[in-house]
């Protein structure tokens, strides 16, 4: 497990200050955005990089409002290569992020399924092995698939990010299972929930399983009152790692009673007589 | 003889001569930030620094790509 007897989430080296890590993206305003991010001032913040005009360069906001934040900030940046769909596009797009983000981090998204917006697992290990090579820290974004994980983490990167559920559903962990599996099967790889979370209460049912963090964006941005979703989910995380670290008790298939029953007055002096 | 490129997709002539720190800065008036230039060139997927482009020469076909921040998720 990547933690220590502080509970420190280290990963690649780096200890990342909090185990929420948020998307930037679909605020209503760069305020609004910013207002999130200060009040949980979460571990990662995820970015990504597009053609721009001249004037879309010298007229962005939220990357500037980004820019600012994230240099008093403990938090750090996480661009990703959303919209590939080869091994080949992910390479290309995350060099171009290393080079305008000036970082090693990279969130590797390689998609397979337009419809759901599902990982092309094959591709993603291809892009994977050759970012590692070229110095990237990799953190992809995967499925649940024990066998693709462990491919991820062979290749050399230093966290998996399976999904919950597609992104942006908002369905919460669909094959928690499939994700008890992941953590027992990868003791010492850091685990982080990448997609799919729409409530604070399923962020903490991942904790409690032991991820080391999650990663959302849909369900705070597109909140109604974003800060306060943001402080929930914040709230949730916290309360789930604890509630791993202090040892969930076992379900049980028949019930127990809480309470003795030992010296319990007229038990069953009806069935005595 | 002038030549033809693509800009983020879009087709454009350029003078024989032309490099790419005149094509970036003077004339499509990208321009460096308070806090840093905050974009990427490549030319046909190749990074190009800020400290290559005014010895990097654009030739006939090439495809320029310049690439600013979003947010994401």
């Amino acid at each position: 497990m990547a933690e220590n007897v502080t509970d420190k989430l280290i990963i690649a080296d780096e200890e990342i200050s909090s185990r929420l890590w948020l998307g930037s993206a679909m605020y209503s305003s760069p305020e609004v955005m910013l207002d999130c991010l200060k009040s949980v001032e979460p571990g990662f913040v995820t970015v990504s990089l597009r053609r721009q005009t001249a004037h879309q360069v010298a007229d962005n906001g939220y990357w500037s409002y980004l820019q600012d934040w994230l240099q008093q900030s403990n938090t750090k940046i996480l661009p990703n290569t959303s919209g590939c769909f080869t091994a080949s596009e992910a390479i290309r797009l995350a060099v171009m992020a290393r080079e305008l983000f000036s970082t090693e981090w990279i969130k590797l998204e390689v998609i397979g399924d337009e419809y759901t917006l599902q990982p092309h697992t094959l591709e993603l290990v291809d892009a994977a092995k050759e970012l590692v090579t070229q110095g990237f820290k990799v953190l992809p974004y995967s499925t649940d698939d024990l066998v693709v994980c462990e491919a991820l983490v062979d290749a050399g990167c230093p966290a998996v990010m399976p999904w919950g559920a597609p992104i942006g559903t908002g369905k919460g962990l669909l094959n928690p299972y499939q994700l008890s599996t992941l953590r027992k099967r990868l003791p010492d790889t850091p685990l982080i929930i990448d997609a799919g979370l729409g409530r604070p209460s399923q962020a903490m049912a991942a904790m409690e399983l032991g991820f080391d963090a999650v990663l959302l964006n849909t369900a705070v941005a597109k909140s109604p009152d974003p800060k306060a979703m943001a402080e929930s989910f914040d709230a949730g995380v916290k309360g789930g790692r604890q509630a791993y670290r202090a040892g969930v008790m076992e379900e049980r298939q028949t019930a127990s009673p809480s309470t003795s029953i030992a010296g319990m007055p007229f038990w069953r002096q009806e069935a005595i007589k | 003889m002038p030549k033809t490129i693509t800009v983020n997709g879009l087709t454009r002539e350029l003078p024989e001569h032309e490099n790419l720190l005149k094509l970036i800065n003077d004339d499509l008036g990208y321009a460096a930030q308070d806090n840093g230039i905050s974009f990427v060139v490549a030319i046909n997927a190749e990074i190009r620094s800020v400290h290559q482009w005014k010895n990097t020469a654009l030739h006939d076909g090439d495809c320029v790509d310049i690439l600013g921040a979003i947010t994401g998720g």
